[in-house]
């Protein structure tokens, strides 16, 4: 039954029913909101897009390009290409954080590529590579912990192969380059490695 | 199908690593063999999903405290100018040394008797955000329900939707174009068929918007419509004022796509101070 007592609460000009029990929302609906509030050209949603990712981008930037100036300008540029590019986002394909990081990591290994001198043609388009993930990495410290010694343990030949490959971009070719070592070599560890951080990582690796 | 002898798949598991990781696009053949072999899109759901948790391993760093001031101000955001540097001037003669110090005196009095006025307006206005916020997020979580039905909500001038999760026995309504209210008037929400209706609560619109959520203690079934009234303010027990908007609760076979973001805008201007 609704509530049918005629004296019911006044709801005031923000929508508030005095009695409703609060709850706490979700990631998934704040940043509907965020993005919602970022296409109506809110300002406010930017400074709390920023106030939530801000940080994890800044992160991401600077372990790609490793200059703290760099890193933020990586990270201001990722940022007001989310703003002007809103309109692209999609949340069927992934989370805003998903997005806003593909944005982030591609725009730094650019800038990396483009500081090396190295300009390559294999540059994926961040679309394509954009998680599909239909929840936000999680930011708390149990899980960073749980991410980074999940890598620790991995030889350090394979986590040498994952960071090439994920934190510069380079392809499996430009890595056994890199490395001096051949390519089947390279398959080998990429693939021992992710096979050794999808058992470790089990808890929080996604699986259909 | 069995994929599980297929030599392929372990051929691509390096191939889908590397297109998880965002560092080679996905040949045309592997797009082919995902389609077919759940192994395969297994494993690469499982990387892409490792690739997301990457960004926790960068070590933790903080950018400058001015890069959010200009990010907003690359991005057309109105800021405060920088303070201008001060100029040296000549050393004045006494009476002009004197003469700013008792302004300063007074503007310090002055403005300290406005700084607290200005906390305490703040404190006020903190608050009423607080409250405003929880608000929100019940509207925008009963929106995004996975079992949410959005209905049609229509009148003469005004339009709106509702949207109604049963899992969270919740109904968020959202209105534009509302007729302006005198002030002896609010807006009042009733469920139910003509002749037989039940007050769902009051609210205001600001501007010509308004959004409000009303809490339900049961199923919504019984209930065929939403009607929305102008009533004296308090309220009345029956519809006695004109209907400002009126929607079926009734599912409908298909009904035209409803743009969740422009009503989620709506809720979220309400709150913005």
């Amino acid at each position: 039954m609704l509530e049918a007592d005629p004296n019911l609460p006044v709801i005031n000009r923000s929508g508030i029913v005095a009695d409703l029990p609060e709850l706490s929302a979700s990631t998934v609906a704040r940043d509907a909101l965020l993005v919602a509030a970022l296409r109506a050209r809110s300002f406010d949603a930017l400074g709390e897009a920023y106030d939530h990712y801000g940080r994890l981008v800044f992160v991401v930037a600077l372990r790609i390009v490793g200059d703290r100036q760099v890193a933020e300008e990586v990270t201001q540029d990722a940022f007001l290409r989310c703003w002007n590019g809103i309109e692209r986002y999609q949340p069927s394909q992934g989370t805003f954080a998903s997005w806003l990081l593909s944005i982030a990591r591609h725009r730094a290994i650019d800038e990396l590529r483009s500081r090396r001198n190295t300009e390559s043609n294999q540059s994926v388009p961040f679309d394509e590579t954009f998680s599909r993930a239909t929840h936000d990495p999680g930011d708390d410290a149990e899980t960073r912990g749980d991410v980074r010694s999940a890598l620790a343990q991995l030889p350090t030949e394979q986590r040498r192969v994952i960071d090439l490959v994920y934190w510069t971009g380079m392809s499996r070719v430009e890595v056994a380059e890199h490395l001096k070592v051949p390519l089947g070599t390279v398959h080998t560890r990429l693939r021992l490695g992710m096979a050794k951080l999808r058992h470790t990582l089990r808890q929080l690796v996604e699986e259909p | 199908m069995d994929d599980s002898q297929n030599p392929l798949c372990d051929e691509l598991e390096s191939i889908l690593a590397a297109y998880a990781l965002g560092s080679e696009p996905l040949p045309a053949d592997a797009d082919s063999h995902l389609a077919s072999c759940l192994r395969c899109s297994q494993t690469l759901t499982a990387y892409q999903s490792i690739a997301r948790l990457m960004p926790l391993s960068a070590p933790d760093a903080a950018p400058s405290s001015e890069l959010r001031g200009r990010i907003l101000h690359a991005a057309g955001a109105p800021v405060a100018a920088p303070a201008a540097p001060r100029s040296r001037r000549a050393f004045p003669p006494v009476w002009q040394r004197w003469l700013p110090r008792v302004v300063g005196m007074t503007l310090l009095v002055a403005m300290v008797v406005w700084n607290i006025t200005l906390q305490s307006r703040l404190v006020a206005q903190q608050n009423q955000i607080t409250i405003s916020r929880s608000g929100w997020q019940t509207a925008i979580e009963v929106m995004n329900g996975p079992d949410v039905r959005p209905y049609l909500l229509q009148g003469s001038v005004a339009s709106g939707h509702a949207w109604v999760s049963s899992e969270r026995q919740a109904v968020c309504l959202v209105a534009q174009g509302l007729p302006p209210l005198s002030a002896d008037r609010v807006y009042q929400t009733w469920i139910g068929e003509e002749g037989k209706m039940i007050s769902a609560g009051f609210f205001v619109g600001q501007g010509s918007n308004a959004w409000t959520v009303i809490r339900m203690s049961g199923s919504l079934s019984a209930y065929h419509g939403i009607t929305i009234t102008a009533e004296p303010r308090g309220g009345s027990r029956q519809p006695s004022g004109p209907v400002v908007l009126r929607g079926s609760l009734l599912p409908t076979e298909a009904s035209a796509p409803i743009d969740r973001a422009s009503d989620q805008a709506i809720v979220y201007a309400s709150f913005t101070p």
